[in-house]
């Protein structure tokens, strides 16, 4: 079986100003299987965004190794790409051209390189907006050319860091729905990081519970809810039961390491 | 969409609440731009007529219009208008070349950044015009002398610009380009130039300003044509009518200058967010 492996990572750094060593990884090992869904949910600065830089080959860890299908990653690669927070289009390139970038950047041609990014624009509905700049896009549009951008290069792990953070709250709920659908064709392993408990399993088929930093992993959650999932399913008892799973497993660790949001419904207010 | 709700019976949405919220007219600072300067205009006639002030100490408006007119009509500023020109442009050419070349080595390679900032800096602080003795001395007072004047002037905006242009280049968008393969190269052209441009067009119009004010020092200094000479002279007869004509005439190109580079700028950035 191919997968993904996070082999015991430790990732360590410096404080630019102060020089403190800061442990933000701490001996995290993780196996994801080809073409699942996996959320990792954790409070704020737990590392969670660290440890997607890392499978992307960005940051290389301080210690461990991640493997794709027994390879070492060492830099980012095609086989991977990153659907990144908000406002990560290139303001002086269209929408098109941004979509097209990585295969440009594979020595397609420009032209192929367009053409080829056409339908992938109109799968995650921007057809007719390709030659809008980005502040001309709202910013749940800018998300979906931020998706487009990445499935262009047909990468066989999507990695996703917190990509509807910004979006208020139905734009997040459409977006999820169309993240499903678009991910049933697709049949990529995705590593969604998010802070929302609901979205996280409304996605995955797995959910990874990170502690306050240093980061660890402190719950592996199946969720064996059936496929395909529609929006009313985050009313269904066993999905309320997994919230609040999650929800207890996070309660402690956010009081020393930040603030979690909570799921807007079907689990009783925090104080 | 949600946004468009609006509570039964809410005030238009403009609202002049202040003077710090009302709205202008869109003529309106035309309007009073021009009562602005036919009013100064006005008064310095009358001061003149009146002799208040000896009017040839500070001249006046129809002295200067004439003096104009007999410039254009006689043909008599051309030549200094095309010696001004042709030396500013072929300065500013240079230093624009020069400028941005040493802003992106700056920018991109560490080593020559920490080489060239003390020299940066130490032309920054250093008045350009106290250097024009000493330039004289290495170079005459002919074209080569103005040119390097205007060198030393333009250079250093424009290579400022370029370097914070550089520098600018947002980690986020490095990332992305990373992210997806692209090589250093590719990220020199694709991320950090088109990302730099407001800043070197910044600098182009800041060097531009100020290398017509080298090249008029340097025609005031040595020369025997330019605006900048016929200013001079002009001063020198007690002719301030057209000293006072050769100042407009710099203004105007000035403002020539700025407009053209505005232009040339809009075209390069017509992905960012145009303010009303």
């Amino acid at each position: 079986m191919h997968s993904l492996a996070i082999n015991d990572v430790v990732m360590e750094y410096e404080r630019p100003r102060t020089h403190e060593r800061v442990l933000a990884i701490d001996h995290l090992s993780l196996t994801i299987e080809n073409s699942s869904f996996v959320s990792v949910v954790g409070p704020s600065g737990c590392g969670k965004s660290t440890l997607l830089f890392i499978i992307d080959g960005l940051v290389r860890p301080t210690v461990g190794s991640v493997t794709i299908d027994g390879r070492q990653i060492t830099s980012p690669g095609r086989d991977r790409a990153m659907v990144f927070q908000e406002a990560s289009l290139f303001p002086w390139y269209t929408t098109l051209r941004n979509c097209a970038y990585g295969l440009e950047c594979q020595g397609v041609s420009r032209k192929d390189a367009e053409t080829r990014s056409r339908p992938l624009l109109e799968m995650v509905g921007l057809a007719g907006f390709e030659h809008h700049y980005p502040h001309e896009l709202s910013i749940g549009m800018q998300q979906r050319a931020n998706l487009a951008r990445a499935l262009a290069v047909d990468p066989d792990v999507l990695l996703m860091d917190e990509p509807f953070a910004a979006l208020d709250a139905q734009t997040r709920e459409l977006m999820q729905a169309e993240l499903l659908g678009i991910w049933a064709h697709a049949k990529k392993t995705v590593v969604f990081i998010t802070h929302q408990i609901d979205e996280a399993i409304y996605l995955s088929d797995r959910v990874i519970v990170m502690s306050a930093r240093p980061g660890r992993i402190i719950d592996d959650i199946p969720v064996e809810l059936e496929r395909p999932r529609s929006l009313d399913i985050k009313r269904t008892p066993s999905f309320t039961a997994l919230e609040e799973r999650i929800w207890h497993r996070l309660a402690s660790e956010v009081k020393h390491g930040g603030e979690m949001e909570r799921a807007d419904r079907g689990v009783a207010s925090a104080p | 969409m949600t946004d468009t709700t609006k509570p039964p019976g809410a005030p238009p949405y403009r609202v002049a609440a202040s003077v710090w919220q009302s709205i202008p007219h869109p003529s309106e600072r035309l309007i009073y731009g021009l009562v602005g300067i036919v009013a100064v205009l006005a008064v310095w006639e009358a001061v003149s007529q009146t002799e208040v002030v000896k009017s040839v100490l500070i001249s006046r408006p129809t002295a200067i219009i004439t003096a104009a007119i007999q410039e254009f009509s006689t043909g008599a500023i051309w030549p200094n208008l095309q010696a001004t020109l042709s030396v500013w442009a072929l300065g500013f050419t240079l230093a624009a070349i020069l400028g941005i070349g040493i802003g992106l080595l700056s920018g991109i390679f560490r080593t020559f950044r920490y080489i060239a900032d003390p020299w940066l800096n130490a032309i920054n602080v250093a008045p350009d015009l106290a250097f024009v003795p000493i330039l004289i001395l290495w170079f005459g007072i002919g074209l080569k002398f103005k040119i390097v004047l205007v060198l030393l002037t333009g250079t250093f905006y424009v290579a400022i610009n370029t370097l914070a242009g550089v520098r600018s280049a947002e980690g986020r968008f490095l990332q992305v380009a990373e992210s997806l393969g692209a090589s250093q190269i590719r990220v020199l052209r694709t991320v950090v130039l088109p990302g730099s441009v407001p800043y070197v067009m910044t600098g182009l119009r800041q060097g531009a300003a100020r290398s017509i004010i080298a090249v008029i020092v340097a025609e005031f200094v040595s020369s025997n044509q330019g605006i900048g000479f016929m200013i001079s002279v002009a001063g020198s007869f007690l002719d301030t009518a057209t000293v006072m004509f050769g100042i407009a005439l710099l203004a105007i190109l000035g403002f020539l200058v700025s407009e053209i580079l505005g232009r040339i700028e809009h075209r390069f950035d017509a992905w960012r967010p145009q303010l009303p």
